[in-house]
């Protein structure tokens, strides 16, 4: 009785434990529970009597899945077993779940003697990487639509 | 029963600083999966809340360059997709 209200290391009591269903299912609730505003904004860092915080976008995600089943065959076989029947019966059950956080910096707060003021932080990597794919797919759609017509217009002169 | 979908705006912890206090705000996204399966918590920075030492108060928002820059670039080369594509149907129409 008392074994069941004990609490392991990871916070969950052993009754939690064993009933692996519940267990995830307060995880995931406690996940979203949490997570208020943390991660957004950094620790102060304070340099020549100016104070930085860093403010980032930050994505968790998290899910898990669970399953199980059973079952029977029943069949007669007299030779082995002596007319008896034999029961053969089976359950199983499985789960698994995972989680991803990724974050991105976006600006950082400086808070000088008398003003404080936002200093964006421009990624120019993603932004190179989101322009070529731009002109990829512009240059796709280019070949896409204008080269019919082109084509078409080759067939009229040949 | 908990909505599928939640914005809330979250206050962080008041940072005292020389000209006064500033509280930073966030805003924060919650996508539940449905049977409690899971989540996807977005979080973003809102602005910050600058208190100065004399009572007045304003409100500084935190703008995402990189984000605007990649709509920019999404939102060109669809127009320009559908530019080429109005160009193929009209040159179409004409022949």
């Amino acid at each position: 009785m008392s074994e069941d209200k004990e609490q392991t290391p990871s916070g969950f009591s052993v009754a939690e434990i064993s009933d692996p269903v519940s267990a995830v299912e307060r995880t995931v609730e406690r996940f979203l529970k949490t997570g208020e505003g943390e991660g957004v904004y950094g620790e102060p860092i304070e340099h020549d009597g100016t104070l930085l915080i860093p403010a980032a976008e930050v994505l968790v995600g998290l899910g898990f899945g669970l399953g199980s089943g059973a079952g029977s065959d029943v069949e007669k076989d007299p030779e082995s077993r002596q007319g008896r029947p034999v029961m053969d019966e089976g359950a199983g059950g499985g789960g698994g779940g995972g989680g991803r956080t990724l974050s991105r910096p976006v600006a950082v707060i400086v808070a000088g003697e008398r003003d404080v003021r936002v200093e964006p932080v421009v990624d120019v990597t993603k932004l190179g990487m989101a322009a070529l794919t731009a002109l990829g797919f512009m240059v796709a759609a280019w070949l896409r639509f204008i080269s019919p017509r082109r084509a078409l217009r080759e067939l009229k002169n040949a | 029963m908990a909505r599928l979908l939640q914005r809330t705006t979250v206050p962080g912890r008041p940072i005292p600083v020389a000209s006064g206090t500033i509280v930073p705000l966030a805003r924060r996204w919650l996508l539940r999966l449905p049977g409690d399966h899971g989540g996807l918590i977005w979080k973003r920075p809102l602005g910050v809340l600058v208190r100065g030492s004399d009572g007045t108060e304003r409100r500084l928002a935190v703008t995402d360059w990189t984000r605007i820059g990649q709509l920019a670039l999404l939102v060109g080369a669809l127009m320009a997709a559908f530019v080429f594509w109005r160009g193929r149907s009209g040159g179409e129409g004409s022949d």
